[in-house]
């Protein structure tokens, strides 16, 4: 999974724009919305609590 | 970043006060009782091998270490603030003695300024958990007043059981 490809979908789930640096607690979503975008990009549910960073989900 | 692990209860409950009175004032439905944990029976079942308790902490990245390269995003010194929790039973189901265990979720929280996913990377890690100690089900439940069905079932968690409590 490429970042260009994460970004684009974290920033339609968030409609904002975002960075590989982003944080992902800034974004506002609640836990739901944060789960609908850990379904959106496939992320290994051993791997969600590790997630931080737009980064994070393109490793 | 916000890390999750186990901590000993004897760790939790020096610093976990604050947050239990939130937690009991935004929840709790028995406001008359006094809020008193009873941490010698936690310890006294974690020693036992069937308490856990989970926790949320919000940690600096080390300066030193933010720039890239190897060492980027270690954490270096305190283990950071609380920030939420989860507290388990794990044992044998009374009904189902010759199977592996079970995960009881007997109370959890996350302080309202750091809910933005923390509350569902808390229950995945939880999950880890629960199954490092061998658990087969983990039980989970929401206050009525506070109904989290359509994110445990996002999480894959199957609508059980309704309980009701009566004061006598």
């Amino acid at each position: 999974m490429t970042i260009d490809h994460v970004i684009a979908v974290v920033e339609e789930h968030s409609g904002q724009k975002v960075t590989a640096e982003t944080k992902i607690n800034d974004l506002g979503f609640d836990s739901l919305e944060f789960l609908e975008l850990m379904v959106a990009l496939n992320i290994p549910d051993d791997r969600v609590p590790h997630i931080d960073t737009v980064q994070d989900l393109a490793a | 970043m916000t890390t999750f692990q186990v901590e000993p209860v004897e760790v939790w409950e020096k610093e976990c006060s604050a947050l239990v009175y939130a937690h009991w004032q935004e929840l709790g439905l028995d406001l008359d009782l006094e809020i008193a944990p009873d941490f010698a029976a936690m310890k006294q079942l974690e020693s036992m091998g069937m308490f856990k308790v989970i926790t949320a902490r919000e940690v600096e990245e080390c300066d030193a270490h933010t720039g890239g390269g190897e060492d980027a995003g270690c954490i270096c010194g305190e283990s950071g603030r609380l920030v939420g929790y989860l507290l388990a039973v794990i044992n044998t189901h009374l009904h189902y003695r010759t199977s592996p265990k079970m995960f009881i979720a007997d109370a959890y929280y996350v302080s309202p300024e750091c809910r933005s996913g923390t509350g569902a990377k808390l229950i995945r890690f939880s999950e880890q958990v629960a199954r490092g100690v061998g658990a087969i089900k983990i039980y989970l439940s929401c206050k009525a007043h506070k109904d989290h069905t359509t994110l445990f079932q996002a999480l894959g968690y199957r609508l059980s059981d309704h309980a009701f409590t009566r004061r006598i």
